[in-house]
């Protein structure tokens, strides 16, 4: 019985979005944000309590979808200790995000739209989070890419914002399509959907099979958390309100791709090709990310290119063999950069919508608060030793470098060296926000709704490393031993120290290299060649552009007029009139006259008894 | 006649008395009156204690005559729902019309449950008399009578049709019992001509009610003078009626030359229904055509001849009543004492003055088109399927082209809806027996489209 309150927890959400749609536009502001946050704080808290069935995995079905043949499709979920840690982090996390949303536009003439599409995001992530179904997974997972798509495009008035929307529906869509093959494939091979049942067969399939699945699982992972080659939609994306990308292209679903992969990992770990691929595609975006977040000028697209970068991190991880590493700093990074995007909101709102780093500063006057918590976000982004990202980031390094083979050192240098560009773009960024400069004027100070939400979060991004604190340092690995998953190669302590001591001269040589550089505050400068080629983000859209775009624009224009014209409107034009006209040559036959009608009917017996005599005689 | 028979027979009977007792009710609540006859009717055929199979003469009191007789009590109550309004402003005489409605009920209930070709007769001309009247009920509309008129002499040339063919095959065979002259039929009696000539009558006759082209000239005259109420039950009720017989009781597809021959009916019914349907601008002309088309699928569900193709038809039956019992009692909610909103260019911009009704007009012509996810795809799905798997591909291909080029005749109207209009309304509001049969209508329609499960599973319960 329990089993079924399960459903609750996506399901309050889902209510909360239909109350707001249908009832909003009768409510008083206050009440319509009071029913989003209540909905999603319900949630967490349902999570909270029914905490305990975690651990005996309890799966509940709610009712069978489609019952055709062999395919069985439950509406199902499973609450295993993966799915509960998720579940617990996005309704937390949300629930705090939907009281920063309240106050953070309080100014906003539509937010019965914002809180229905928010809601409805928070929904559709816990459908990806809970189901134990494939096919119901990827309805969230569509879910929340159109969530993601409508809340971008949010400002939808501004061109260039709709654009931004259109841009990562379009590319993650590029990458779903990878997915749903994987999806079908799976169901053609297995004959089941079941998450479970389909990683306990994994084994059964052909090796080469196993490959390909997994790296089309992989591109759909890419697409949904903006990994190379799919990645150029998140900074795009920062079109959105700040609570949107703090929530959806921060917290909760750029990290599904991860999600995914570690739920099927039973599966993709049976190919060693694909787990290296995996951690290549993580080291190397987690690289990219880093590079490109160094020359920044806007502040939220720093944070973007930062997320893209950390989510590398958990990639890399997946590929090293460490789920527990990958979740790990999963939940770590929800914290922080949930907590820096909502410091860039705050400091934007009291610059009066200035984005631009090299205008904004004396943030450490201006509101002493949110500069602590900025310091604490940076920190825990930069890993340095004791805060969260410390201990998440070091675990998936050290899982690299256990694995000792030429491929997962190099991998594991790699990490190290975004570890230090990472701790280089923290550091530029709150020196940049403390600089002492004429900065643009804004309103007072922060609101308290735009406050206190951080505060949980700044603690968390201190402290989250005791959640899953390595032997060394004395800990239990807590969350490792709850999740049960696999925790990779095992590394010695020595490793650990080793890594320990490196992230710390990393951090200490970022910080002294920073401090010389921007003690005094910058002027714009215009920059190299370089810069602009990072600032661009290594020119990837141009690419793009180059590669895929415009051939497919030039190939679309060849067939439209070619054959498109003639099939879409040539053909079914003159079918069309052929169809018209014989209808109204047939309206002959209903004359008005009942003799006509009678006739008819006599010549219809005479076909029907010529067609029996035809048929006795043969 | 015994008490049990007696029993098992009683929502017949009250439909029956119902149908008598219903003149002496006063004006005002005549039709209510109607309606409750109607109600306890469907209540009693499943009333715990009184729903005793009993072995009764000529009409079986199975489950499926019982389940065919709820369907067309619920058919007759919202018809008596919808008229309320529709005859108040026509002063039609509210205890003639209920007692007629009744009667018709009663003749459906005995044609869908007979099993004997007595039964079948009586059952089918009791239905037909009831609705002479009916259709041409009000006097005051000379398309009406003109309507009337030509049901009524194509009808007596399908009532001869049918005796005839009932002779012949009697005397073939030398028995009534529905269930005895097919199988004697099929086992090849001694005078096996005489009996097949006999079931081509009958086919012809049913052809002609169930207006199958080329049987169905009929249709669009006597749709668009009927009033709209009596029409919606004319083309859900007799029609369904008509093929529930056909599904349940006198599986002709068994009868092998038959088979050609309903073949031919149904796609001719499909080809005719479907062009003359497009250059339509009558929105109840439109509809007689498309029901031509649906029952050309329908004769699908008879040709597979087996279990899951009756079931897929009597779910077909079900979405395509439910859609045209609200599309005629949209156009009767719609009508104003100057005369009902038959063409297209009347229902122009009713989007903007009545939402709801729009919006269902909308729904339920997608369903007809079959639109997922609405009952009319669900429908056709299990309905296509069954005739693919009983090997009917090339009349499946044929309905399928059907369907498509039907997209085209049901959203011309819908178009006009969301135009905006100059017409002024002369309908007031939809009162609340309208607003309860087209709710429920639409409920269904969705429920049956998205969640089939549990009506599926009560077809196949009823179906034998």
């Amino acid at each position: 019985m329990m089993g079924e309150l399960l459903f609750l927890i996506p399901l309050l959400p889902l209510g909360g979005a239909l109350v707001i749609l249908f009832a909003g536009g009768r409510m008083p502001r206050r009440m319509l944000s009071g029913v989003a946050i209540a909905s999603v704080a319900a949630s967490a808290a349902m999570t909270l309590w029914l905490w305990p069935l975690a651990g005996d995995r309890t799966r509940a079905t709610l009712f069978t979808w489609l019952d055709v043949g062999a395919l069985q499709l439950p509406v199902e979920i499973l609450f295993s200790p993966l799915a509960a840690a998720m579940t617990l982090m996005v309704t937390v996390v949300s629930a705090l995000i939907h009281v920063y949303a309240a106050s953070y536009l309080h100014h906003e003439p539509d937010i019965r739209r914002f809180f229905t599409l928010f809601n409805l995001f928070v929904f559709a992530m816990l459908v990806i989070v809970l189901a134990d179904n494939l096919l119901l997974l990827f309805l969230g997972w569509e879910g929340v890419g159109f969530c993601s798509y409508a809340l971008i495009g949010f400002w939808y008035r501004n061109p260039d914002f709709a654009a931004a929307g259109r841009k990562a529906f379009l590319v993650t869509r590029a990458a779903d399509v990878l997915f749903g093959i994987a999806l079908l494939w799976l169901f053609r091979l297995t004959g089941t959907l079941s998450i479970e049942a389909i990683n306990l067969q994994a084994a059964s399939l052909p090796p080469t099979t196993v490959t390909i699945l997994a790296l089309l699982l992989l591109a759909g992972a890419c697409g949904k958390s903006a990994q190379l080659p799919f990645s150029s939609w998140l900074p795009d994306a920062m079109a959105g309100p700040t609570p949107v990308s703090a929530l959806i292209h921060a917290a909760t679903m750029v990290t599904a791709g991860v999600y995914l992969l570690c739920r099927m990992f039973p599966l993709i770990s049976l190919s060693a090709i694909a787990l290296a691929v995996i951690g290549l595609i993580g080291a190397a975006t987690a690289f990219y990310g880093a590079t490109c977040a160094l020359v920044q000028r806007d502040i939220k697209k720093v944070l973007a290119y930062s997320t893209i970068s950390q989510v590398g991190y958990m990639f890399l991880a997946v590929g090293a063999g460490t789920v527990t590493g990958a979740m790990f700093h999963l939940l770590t990074h929800a914290f922080f950069k949930a907590l820096l995007f909502m410091v860039a909101g705050a400091v934007i709102h009291l610059a009066a919508g200035e984005q631009d780093l090299f205008r904004l500063g004396q943030l450490s006057k201006r509101s002493p608060t949110l500069f602590w918590l900025l310091l604490v976000g940076a920190l825990a982004l930069a890993g340095v030793p004791l805060t969260a990202g410390f201990f998440s980031k070091d675990a998936i390094l050290a899982a690299c470098f256990a694995r000792q083979t030429l491929w997962w050192t190099s991998l594991g240098i790699a990490g190290l060296v975004t570890a230090f560009l990472t701790a280089l773009y923290a550091i530029r960024l709150v020196y940049l926000l403390a600089a002492d400069r004429e900065s643009a004027s804004g309103h007072g100070p922060a609101p308290r709704g735009l406050v206190w939400p951080l505060l949980p979060l700044g603690a968390l991004a201190l402290v989250g490393g005791l959640l899953n604190l390595p032997a060394v340092w004395g800990g239990h690995e807590t969350l490792g031993r709850w999740l049960e998953t696999p925790a990779g190669a095992l590394p010695s302590h020595d490793l650990e120290w080793g890594l320990a001591a490196a992230t710390l001269l990393l951090v200490a040589g970022a910080w002294l290299f920073i401090r010389n550089r921007y003690r005094v505050p910058p002027t714009v400068s215009p920059g190299g060649a370089g810069v602009s080629f990072l600032a661009a983000g290594w020119q990837l859209d141009s690419l793009i552009r180059v590669i895929i775009t415009a051939p497919f624009e030039k190939i679309g224009c060849l067939l439209e007029k070619s054959v498109e014209r003639r099939l879409s409107a040539t053909w079914p034009a003159g079918l069309g009139r052929l169809c018209q006209v014989t209808g109204q040559s047939w309206r002959v036959l209903t004359s008005g006259y009942v003799s006509h009608y009678l006739a008819a009917m006599a010549w219809g017996m005479v076909l029907l008894l010529a067609m029996l005599v035809v048929l006795l005689v043969l | 006649m015994t008490g049990d028979m007696l029993l098992a027979l009683l929502p017949l009977l009250v439909l029956f008395i119902g149908s008598v007792s219903v003149l002496f009710v006063p004006e005002r609540q005549a039709l209510v009156y109607g309606v409750v006859c109607a109600l306890l009717a469907a209540v009693l055929a499943w009333w715990p204690w009184l729903s005793v199979a009993s072995d009764t003469p000529l009409v079986s009191s199975g489950f499926f005559a019982r389940g065919c007789l709820t369907l067309w009590a619920l058919l007759g109550a919202a018809t008596c729902l919808l008229s309320e309004r529709y005859r108040a402003s026509r002063q039609f005489a509210a205890p003639e019309f209920a007692a007629l409605v009744l009667f018709c009920v009663f003749g459906m209930s005995v044609l869908s449950a007979s099993t004997s070709l007595v039964s079948l007769f009586l059952g089918l001309e009791a239905m037909t008399l009831a609705f002479y009247v009916l259709i041409a009920f009000d006097r005051g509309n000379t398309t009406g009578a003109e309507a009337g008129l030509k049901y009524l002499l194509p009808g007596f040339l399908a009532s001869a049709l049918l005796a005839f063919g009932i002779a012949l095959v009697y005397a073939a065979t030398g028995t009534f019992v529905l269930s005895d002259t097919v199988a004697l039929t099929v086992a090849g009696a001694s005078m096996h001509t005489i009996a097949l000539l006999g079931w081509t009558l009958i086919l012809a006759a049913i052809a002609f009610k169930a207006s199958l082209a080329p049987f169905h000239l009929w249709t669009p005259d006597v749709y668009q003078g009927a009033p709209a109420p009596v029409a919606g039950l004319l083309a859900s009720g007799s029609k369904g009626a008509v093929f529930a017989l056909l599904l349940a009781s006198v599986p002709l597809a068994l009868i092998a030359p038959l088979r050609p021959l309903l073949a031919v009916l149904a796609a001719l019914s499909m080809i005719v229904g479907t062009f003359a349907a497009l250059p339509q601008t009558n929105l109840k002309r439109m509809l007689a055509y498309s029901s031509v088309v649906h029952m050309g699928y329908m004769v699908l569900a008879v040709l597979t001849g087996h279990q899951v193709g009756f079931e897929a038809g009597m779910f077909y039956l079900v979405s395509y009543g439910a859609a045209t019992v609200a599309a005629f009692g949209l156009v009767a909610s719609l009508s104003g004492p100057s005369g009902e909103p038959q063409n297209y260019a009347a229902l122009e911009g009713l989007a903007a003055r009545s939402p709801w009704r729009a919006a269902l007009l909308t729904m339920l012509l997608l369903s007809l088109a079959g639109f997922p996810p609405l009952a009319g795809f669900m429908g056709k799905f299990v309905l296509f399927s069954a005739a693919l798997d009983a090997g009917y591909v090339w009349l499946v291909v044929l309905a399928l082209f059907s369907s498509l080029v039907s997209c085209y005749y049901y959203l011309r109207p819908v178009m006009r809806l969301f135009r905006s209009g100059q017409t002024a309304a002369d309908h007031g509001p939809a009162n609340g027996g309208e607003r309860l049969v087209l709710g429920l209508c639409g409920i269904i329609l969705v429920i049956a489209g998205i969640y089939p499960g549990p009506i599926l599973r009560m077809i196949a319960a009823i179906v034998p």
